[in-house]
């Protein structure tokens, strides 16, 4: 018998020099990212930073996500075929966070995460900039001003879109599992408060430039306090000292006085003007108060990745229905597709003289002659069908209210297509054809003028009626129960079933807006024609709003003369020359409403004017079909994305200011 | 890092067997203060058959108890996990223009976490070695308990904090097991042999208790839930689709069992049809359960039978429990056009599990609860039969050996997913081949 004892004891250092003491040898030191401290501590450092406050506005706006948040459910658009986010018109949104799911997605959980990361990057800018040594006091004033701006710009977004939310002064430094809600007034002072400082550190910073100005920060100011007085109500303001007890409408007049009076921005004769390629950037375009610049180089126009990461760390894009068209192909405005319908590609009654157009110098042949035609030109700024929006009947209905005496008709709407020059008399199926190949006419089809239009239309090109007819755009007349048709034509007028398809219908083929088409393919990136993306910039703050402003304030305060004679300058500035097209009568919010419709309609602002003024829940009911079963009064509050509802520990069932709830009814 | 590390072997009589072992280990990963982690462990042996009571029985040729006690440390994480930095403008660019100047900023985009260390697992051994019958018998039993503390994972925080995770020590979990294997060799006559191996493993593990006195660590449809196996999604429940007219009456019972309630559920026919659990009308969070995807058992067997110079096995495995999220259900967009053949729903086909194509925004808001199916199988996973030429027939124009074979893998799976190999796991690029094999190996 043998004891073995064996006895090893190994020390080992996975180390290559061995003689490091081990208190410094495990101290990591950061080789990769870089901190704070040092690096906005430089002046370039720091100027990238104050950049990096704005970026995230680029998230919101000409984007398709936040354009459906803005813009569907309200009374101006119903979904089209292909709208990515059908649930925000037929309020079935819920609560669910779909994250990265692009076929129906409101996408408020990662927009909760990019207006949180916005604040907490003007915050770090403010507490770093006072620090910078190297920055001169006047850069560093402006700077404060600039951040102060954007974090009561994102947090208007915020409070517009989810009521209270946490509210945060500071950069985040520790995590915490809790959160709490802050009181819409509270928020609302605050942003006061912050643009208060603004004006004051811009206060010499009076041109028009795209970082932010002394002007546009009083015409946000003029907004901020006509959405405070009609939602919060109109003596509101109680912890921010310098509102309490003051008319927030008179406020706002004369906030919206002083922009109107200062000259920054001014009318064009031309309504058109305002929309042209040519004028898109928002520092030349003349009644453009401030918005977001997008680069003609698209690959800077892209969105930074997303603070969350997957499980293996690495950080995530924001989904593609924000950030089209992702990272591969850069980003840019995406607005130019939005509400386009099918004009080339509905069926096949058109395709020998339309195409969707890939090139500005493409040609077609012409089917008679056999001469070649250059269509790029007349084609391309038709744009391409992605059938995400349908104007509603209560706006076409407005529109033609307005068609004999408003510049606003021609310059948005777009109910005509016509064929490139040489191709006259050459289509197979519409043998006369002269010009127009496509038209939408508001005109009832069943109606004898209606039955003149078809038969006029008959071997000249392919006629939509507003209802009846053999191509109906909606299922009635009756605005507060129309629907865009989606069943398939039932009338064969030819006798060669050209119209059996549902590309016909009304969710595909439908009267578009225009303003946000382009014609111009002759810049950095912007050289494809018909692409998904462009570089037109977003005037977020224009002189027309301020009018609207005004008047609505001057309706609530000083009464309807005051405010009819507000509307009726900015409806001269809008008359087609010799017309008489101003309002007559007594001005009310309705009145406001659709004057807001026909002004900046599809620029992002109309769901926020619903529910401020609490009409969305009347407004859905009256125009928008799509909605009107499903929505209540609840809905003028998004849900809470439910991510945050998992991760939060002081959850409660109730609204409690020391824990944290979800929206009543989601 | 930086290790240390010291072991004791003790042998006695060559029936007493102890290992222990301590190693200390230090990684910069970690936080300040945290870096260091101790790890013990030791382990016992007894061959109880070189007893002298049983040394001299002849049907037992190995019986051996192992039991074994020990500690182990993970620090598997990233370096620089504990640092809060900024973003680097070249992988994480923050673009802006401003007066026609291009500016790509840095912004705070990691947060650090000062707390971070070793993740520890203490796992408790017993086993049994045994052989009988001349090991025609023989296999092994073991069963083990383990307990993981400071688990290392992504804790999910709220977003409104800015950053929404954070590399934690979220908690423990334990875990427990039976692995049993049986080598059985029926026929042992010298043309034909029938030899089966046999494997058994059954496991149940558990989040015992997560840090900060939170239940749940969700973030999406996976995460942790104290009570909950470790692995799981945890979604809704999906129970195929509204009936015609079948919300209506839903509905109608509904109010007639809260007077009063208000009802936020929809149910158009033909759209799908989530569980209301808690049965207040609403679907929310509450209403979510936890889908296992970890089986509850894993069994194999695989046969070998030879008869002179022919050789058959067969190999057959079984995953029996759990859920796996089955991508193709995924590639069911509702107003996607191309759906090929599924059994959809129709006014006909009312029990369909897909809704119909094109009628409700549901399916992608509640749709992901329709990915999950049982990820239960059992295949027979390779068959080969086998053939060597004699070798004295071969022996005479010098060559070795000549094998004909031929073999079906993964060729028989029986799931309860039609047409799915479910060893997949539920992604659908890739599908595993079924194999037919023919094949001659010549060896000089």
């Amino acid at each position: 018998m043998k004891n073995k004892i064996y006895i090893t004891l190994v020390a080992t250092t996975l180390l290559l020099g061995a003689t490091t003491s081990c208190s410094d040898f495990l101290k990591e030191e950061n080789k990769v990212g870089q901190t704070a401290d040092l690096l906005y501590a430089t002046e370039t450092g720091v100027e990238n930073l104050v950049a990096s406050c704005y970026t995230y506005s680029r998230a919101w706006y000409g984007k398709e996500a936040a354009l459906g948040l803005s813009e569907m459910g309200s009374d101006l658009f119903y979904y089209g075929f292909d709208n990515k986010q059908k649930s925000l018109n037929s309020y079935k949104i819920t609560a669910e966070s779909l994250d990265s799911n692009v076929a129906d997605n409101p996408c408020l959980d990662q927009y909760w995460e990019a207006f949180f990361t916005a604040v907490n990057v003007c915050n770090t800018t403010l507490e770093y900039v006072p620090k910078n040594t190297l920055l001169s006091a006047a850069k560093k004033t402006q700077h404060m001003g600039e951040a102060h701006f954007l974090r009561a710009f994102y947090y208007w977004h915020m409070v517009n879109i989810w009521g209270p939310v946490p509210y945060y002064k500071e950069s985040i430094k520790s995590v915490t599992t809790d959160a709490y809600r802050d009181s819409e007034e509270s928020v609302y002072s605050n942003i006061l408060a912050d643009l208060d400082d603004a004006a004051k550190e811009l206060a010499s910073n009076t041109t028009k430039t795209s970082s932010v100005s002394l002007w546009a920060v009083r015409a946000f100011k003029a907004r901020v306090l006509l959405y405070a007085a009609s939602w919060l109500g109109e003596t509101s303001i109680t912890t921010n000292p310098a509102y309490t007890g003051k008319n927030l409408y008179t406020l706002a007049k004369e906030e919206a006085d002083a922009v109107i009076g200062s000259g920054i921005a001014t009318f064009y004769n031309k309504y058109s003007d305002v929309w042209t390629m040519t004028n898109e950037d928002v520092t030349k375009n003349s009644e453009s108060i401030w918005g977001i610049p997008y680069s003609a180089t698209f690959s800077l126009n892209v969105l930074p990745y997303r603070i969350k990461t997957d499980a293996s760390g690495t950080y995530l894009d924001y989904n593609n229905i924000i950030s089209r068209t992702g990272r591969s192909t850069g980003g840019g405005s995406a607005m130019l597709l939005m509400f386009v319908p099918k004009w080339s590609n509905a069926g096949s009654d058109l395709t020998d003289v339309f195409v969707r157009c890939t090139s500005i110098t493409q040609t077609l042949t012409n089917s008679v002659t056999k001469a070649v035609v250059t269509c790029g030109p007349t084609y391309s700024k038709y744009g391409r069908g992605f059938t995400r929006y349908v104007p509603t009947l209560y706006l076409v209905n407005l529109f033609n209210k307005n068609k004999a005496t408003d510049q606003r008709y021609d310059a948005t709407i777009r109910d005509a297509y016509t064929i490139a020059p040489g191709l006259e008399l050459s289509s197979k199926k519409y043998p006369l054809m002269m010009d127009t190949a496509l038209y939408f006419s508001s005109v009832d089809g069943n109606s004898a003028k209606g039955q003149a239009m078809i038969a006029r239309a008959n071997k000249r090109y392919r006629i939509h009626t507003l209802v009846g007819g053999t191509l109906p755009l909606y299922t009635s007349s009756d605005p507060a129960t129309a629907l865009p048709t989606t069943t398939m034509p039932t009338q064969d007028p030819y006798g060669d079933g050209r119209y059996k398809n549902v590309a016909y219908c009304g969710d595909q083929s439908f009267i578009a807006i225009k303003k946000f088409d382009t014609d111009v393919y002759n810049r950095s990136d912007n050289d494809k024609v018909t692409p998904e993306i462009y570089d037109r910039d977003v005037m977020v703050l224009r002189l027309a709003e301020i009018y609207l402003i005004k008047a609505e304030a001057e309706l609530k305060t000083t009464g309807s003369d005051a405010a009819l004679a507000t509307l009726n300058i900015l409806r001269a500035k809008r008359a087609i020359a010799g017309k008489d097209n101003s309002l007559s009568g007594t001005v009310t919010i309705e009145t406001i409403l659709d004057e807001r419709a026909l002004e900046l309609c599809g620029e992002q602002q109309r769901w926020f004017d619903l529910k401020r003024t609490k009409t969305l829940v009347s407004r859905v009911k009256a125009y928008n079909a799509q909605g009107a079963a499903s929505v209540q009064d609840f809905h003028m509050l998004r849900p809470i994305p439910q991510a945050q509802m998992d991760a939060v520990t002081n959850k409660t069932s109730s609204v409690d200011p020391k824990g944290f709830w979800q929206n009543p009814g989601y | 890092m930086l290790s240390f590390f010291g072991r004791v072997n003790y042998r006695y009589q060559d029936k007493y067997l102890l290992t222990a072992s301590v190693r200390a280990d230090g990684s910069s990963v970690l936080a300040k203060g945290h870096q260091w982690g101790y790890f013990p462990s030791v382990a016992l042996a007894w061959r109880v058959n070189e007893e002298s009571f049983l040394k001299d029985k002849n049907w037992l040729n190995n019986l051996k108890l192992r039991a074994s006690w020990g500690l182990s440390g993970n620090a598997a994480v990233d370096a620089y996990g504990t640092l809060t930095t900024v973003s680097n403008s070249s992988t994480f660019p923050v673009y802006y223009n401003l007066n026609g100047k291009e500016y790509s900023g840095n912004i705070p985009n990691t947060f650090g976490n000062e707390n971070l260390t070793w993740e520890k697992t203490a796992a408790l051994n017993f086993g049994l070695d045994y052989g009988i019958l001349k090991n025609r018998i023989s296999g092994t039993v073991d069963v083990y308990f383990s307990n993981t503390y400071d688990l290392l994972y992504m804790r999910s925080l709220p977003s409104s904090n800015v950053f929404p995770q954070v590399l934690d020590n979220i908690g423990k979990t334990k875990g427990s097991g039976i692995e049993l294997g049986l080598n059985t060799l029926i026929v042992d006559s010298k043309d034909f042999k029938w030899d089966v191996n046999w494997t058994a493993a059954f496991y149940k593990d558990e989040i015992t208790s997560l840090s900060g006195g939170i239940t749940k660590n969700i973030n999406g449809t996976t995460g942790q839930i104290v009570g909950q196996p470790v692995s799981i999604f945890y979604n809704y429940e999906a129970e195929g689709c509204w009936g015609t007219g079948e919300f209506d009456a839903y509905k109608t019972a509904w109010i007639a069992r809260h007077p009063g309630g208000t009802m936020t559920m929809t149910g158009d026919a033909g759209t799908i049809k989530i569980k209301d659990t808690n049965d207040d009308g609403k679907l929310t969070d509450d209403d979510k359960r936890v889908y296992n995807r970890s089986p509850k058992a894993v069994l194999g067997m695989n046969n070998t039978f030879s008869y002179k110079d022919f050789s058959l096995s067969v190999l057959v495995y079984a995953r029996l429990g759990g859920y796996l999220s089955y991508d193709f259900n995924n590639l069911v967009t509702y107003d996607g056009s191309n759906w090929g053949d599924l059994p959809y729903w129709t006014p006909e086909n009312q029990k369909a599990k897909f809704p119909t194509p094109g009628n409700s925004t549901n399916w992608s808001t509640y749709g992901s609860a329709a990915l999950y199916e049982n990820a239960s199988y059992v295949k027979i996973k390779d068959i080969t039969l086998s053939y060597n030429l004699p070798k004295n027939l071969i022996a005479k124009v010098g060559i070795g050996n000549v094998k004909f074979y031929g073999s079906l893998k993964n060729y028989f799976t029986f799931s309860k997913i039609d047409n799915y190999d479910s060893e997949r796991g539920g992604a659908v690029t890739f599908p595993l081949a079924k194999q037919v094999i023919f094949g001659v190996n010549v060896e000089f």
